[in-house]
């Protein structure tokens, strides 16, 4: 297990670095100039781009930019085009609020979806079934930020129950969950919309071939309660695919959703990312897709450890 | 099961006490929180709209302008100028920074010299009026030698020739204490702290600075108008149009910008008044000189004719705003309200192009010589620039002008295409801020050397001949009437075809009382030290 983790991790690097040569490339081959955004029209003329370009090292080739980029994201001295300060600054402003929501709507996901799967692979075809067969089809079908504006017309705008807007009050600093649960609850249900109908699906279906096993069975025959048969025997073997398809799942709320942190004005990763890429900042944009490359790899991983505990048949080496 | 249900019941008695537990709505103290769609990036050194709003905030000038354009004393109490218009003499009022410091003559020359300085980014063209301006700027001087210190309360700006902006477009610069300037490395200007932590001498003092997020003023003691009626102004970053409103009607927030649609429904909302200004913005759209079609100024009036304002209001913005016929904004003195611009006449644009030469062909697009009108319209990719495209597309396509439309994205619209010797044919753009004297606007724009006059090859020696003379002027009623002149030919010779200026919509909750004559967007902000509550 040990030198399965160093081998694991030690993978991580030419994959981060694989990852940001080429958003890097397709930065570069992107039409537009990050020189000339930093410098309205009218000012070019007093303006020395060529000097602007010296200092944001832009002059320089294009192999060498990266390097030099890459080299200073790792010692923390990369600075945005636009603002000028450390890119890990930016990220480490954003991380937060991603890493909040994706943990409260994987933990809502979870609530849901596990029991759910449950009652509708126990009776298959029956109203819980069914219901939730239908319920997935719109869950898939709805358009997030549709979904996240009923939302605030119901909650925000007649009920006045939740905020619609940030992370927390204003005036209010860090993160104490007392503070902002509020917040929390609309972006939380809508991205767990998003996730929740795949993973009950998945459960549900990886739950019933489980409860067509033999040793299912025979743990019957024995004599055993339905709930230990159930809940002891095939919820655990029947978690695997499950886990699976939670770690492709993580990508896509890690990276931070930009539809959802828009709509209910969330400072963070996904707008972060999108406002950079929009306005040629490459050492943003760079250090983004390297964080977000990097929660990504150590959630496999951390899936792939998971196997292991879940399953004591599979292992590493 | 029996732990789990009892667990559920708790958990939802405690989402019931917590809804209780946030903070009075429309109480409290009394802090606005003012939604903006978009934070500052920087604070000194950039031409961002909304960087000019925050400086409206935490920073004076020597002189403003008020809403009719006409320039007003800050901290300059008195500026008289010499006869030869070349010399002005500025007395400081008493005024302090934020941090309690006086405003001396001292901290003035130090923030000209820094906006002149050879690495500052974003000098104002109007700046290198000031002598000796221009070779400080190229580094060639150790200090501007128009500027000069004559004792501590009193401060000489000589320039170059008698300009006649010198208190609207040099005076309205912010005044930054010398003291924390003298410490900043101007070529990493962005990396020092003062650009995130500000001290200036204007109403509100920047307390927070949150990226993505909010930034909070407090109100100054020191501030030489009087400490504002609010003690905390909050602007909070809310990208999105239908949140803003659903929070303003919720009392989360005190003020927001308001979607056109949205306009009738506010104005039966008991908490929050609307208040609709002339918009900043006005949109246009322009052909590229030299492509030969376009040269023919028949051709260019046609296009003008065939464009139904009143109607892509109505459609777009319900009817709030108002047909753009001026380059100028309607508030500022220089604009000609008798000024007649374009109707909407199809037949007149087809009779204009027809004289031109050019005959409906088979499928009703015109031609001329064998060769079809066909034209690519591109834009920057955006909900308006977009929909005003569309209806656009549809009144040229009305005379016979087959245009197909293209979305650029904002990297390569600026980078590539709306640069000299872009591929622009006809290019959708729009003006922002329109608020100082338009004299530098006009000449960006018209006037053969301006960058924008530039992109799309533009050049008129009457419209250059009107502009340089608009500037060696300083009686009031001659400007007028060169400005008038200058407006006459926009429409004559249609370099642009102006479209919509849409108005601007805010919501305030009705706790706050707004001061009179708030008539752009930039008052709106501009309002703020001067607002109170009930």
């Amino acid at each position: 297990m040990g030198t399965y983790l160093v081998r694991r991790l030690c993978a991580l690097v030419p994959l981060v670095f694989g990852i940001t040569a080429i958003t890097f490339a397709l930065l570069v081959l992107a039409p537009g100039d990050p020189v000339l955004f930093l410098i309205p029209p009218e000012q070019r003329g007093a303006a020395d781009l060529a000097q602007f370009r010296h200092e944001l090292g832009m002059d320089r080739p294009v192999p060498v930019q990266y390097v030099s980029m890459m080299a200073d994201l790792f010692t923390g001295r990369l600075r945005s085009f636009s603002d000028r300060r450390p890119t890990t600054r930016q990220v480490a402003e954003a991380l937060p609020t991603t890493l909040i929501l994706t943990v409260t709507s994987l933990a809502l996901t979870g609530a849901l979806a596990l029991p759910i799967a449950v009652v509708s692979a126990v009776r298959p075809y029956g109203l819980v079934d069914h219901a939730a067969t239908l319920f997935s089809l719109l869950g898939i079908s709805l358009p997030t930020f549709w979904f996240g504006l009923v939302l605030i017309y119901v909650f925000t705008e007649h009920l006045g129950l939740l905020p619609a807007s940030g992370i927390r009050p204003t005036g209010a600093a860090g993160y104490s969950p007392l503070v902002i649960w509020r917040f929390l609850v609309m972006p939380t249900i809508v991205q767990a919309l998003g996730i929740l109908p795949v993973l009950v699906r998945y459960a549900r279906s990886s739950l019933l071939d489980a409860l067509g096993e033999e040793y299912v069975r025979v743990a019957r025959s024995k004599g055993l309660a339905e709930r230990t048969v159930l809940f002891k025997h095939v919820a655990r073997n029947s978690l695997l695919p499950v886990l699976t398809v939670l770690a492709l799942l993580l990508p896509f709320l890690l990276s931070g959703s930009v539809i959802v942190e828009s709509i209910f004005a969330l400072p963070g990763l996904g707008r972060l990312a999108v406002s950079a890429a929009l306005s040629r900042d490459y050492p943003t944009v760079l250090t983004t897709t390297a964080i977000a490359g990097l929660l990504v790899v150590v959630s496999n991983l951390l899936a792939d450890i998971g196997y292991v505990y879940l399953d004591p048949r599979i292992r590493h080496g | 099961m029996s732990r789990w249900v009892a667990a559920a019941v708790a958990a939802a008695l405690l989402a019931c006490a917590g809804f209780g537990a946030g903070p009075a709505r429309g109480q409290g103290p009394a802090q606005a929180v003012v939604a903006i769609w978009g934070l500052p990036v920087r604070i000194l050194g950039s031409s961002e709209a909304v960087t000019g709003y925050v400086n409206l905030l935490i920073n004076d000038s020597l002189t403003a302008v008020d809403p009719q354009g006409t320039a007003v004393g800050r901290l300059a109490a008195r500026f008289p100028v010499s006869p030869d218009g070349k010399t002005y003499l500025v007395t400081l009022r008493e005024a302090a920074f934020q941090d309690g410091t006086p405003v001396t003559a001292q901290d003035v020359k130090a923030s000209y010299e820094l906006y002149l300085h050879p690495k500052y980014p974003t000098t104002s063209p109007a700046l290198l009026e000031i002598a000796g301006a221009s070779d400080y700027k190229a580094g060639k001087a150790a200090s501007v030698t128009g500027i000069s210190v004559v004792n501590p309360r009193t401060v000489r700006f000589i320039l170059n020739r008698p300009y006649p902006f010198f208190y609207e477009q040099i005076g309205t610069q912010p005044i930054l204490p010398a003291k924390a300037l003298a410490g900043i490395d101007v070529t990493r200007l962005q990396e020092s702290s003062f650009t995130r932590k500000p001290i200036g001498a204007g109403p509100y003092r920047l307390a927070d600075w949150r990226e993505r997020e909010s930034i909070t003023f407090d109100a100054s003691s020191g501030y030489w108008g009087g400490r504002p009626a609010l003690p905390r102004v909050v602007l909070k970053l809310i990208p999105e149009d239908a949140t803003v409103i659903a929070e303003l009607r919720a009392g989360n927030i005190d003020a927001g910008r308001i979607i056109p649609e949205a306009y009738r429904s506010f104005q039966r909302e008991a908490q929050v008044a609307v208040l609709r200004v002339p918009g900043d913005t006005f949109y246009w759209f322009a052909p590229n000189f030299q492509m030969p079609i376009f040269q023919d100024v028949r051709v260019r009036q046609a296009m003008a004719f065939a464009i139904n304002r009143p109607e892509m209001l109505r459609a777009l913005y319900q009817g709030l705003g108002t047909v753009a016929q001026s380059p100028i904004h309607p508030s500022l003195w220089q604009y000609d309200k008798d000024l007649k611009g374009y109707g909407y006449d199809p037949a007149r644009a087809k009779q204009l192009l027809a004289e031109a030469g050019w005959t409906p062909g088979p499928d009703g697009i015109l031609q001329k010589g064998g060769q079809p009108f066909k034209v690519k319209y591109g834009f920057l990719a955006g909900k308006d620039y977009q929909n005003q495209a569309l209806l656009i597309q549809q009144y040229l396509r009305a005379v016979g002008i087959d245009v197909d439309v293209q979305a650029i994205e904002r990297g390569d619209f600026f980078g590539r295409y709306f640069a000299p010797g872009g591929p622009i044919e006809l290019v959708g753009i729009a003006w922002f801020n329109l608020l100082f004297p338009p004299q530098s606007e006009l000449e960006d724009n018209f006037k053969s050397t301006g960058s924008g006059a530039k992109v799309i090859a533009y050049s008129n020696p009457d419209m250059d001949k009107l502009l340089d003379e608009a500037i060696l002027t300083r009686d009031r009623a001659k400007q007028r009437a060169l400005y008038a002149q200058i407006q006459q030919l926009v429409i004559q010779d249609v370099p642009h075809v102006l479209t919509v200026r849409p108005d601007v919509i805010w919501g305030v909750r009705k706790r706050f009382v707004l001061p009179g004559g708030i008539d752009s967007l930039r008052g709106f902000f501009g309002s703020i030290p001067r607002w109170t509550a009930r």
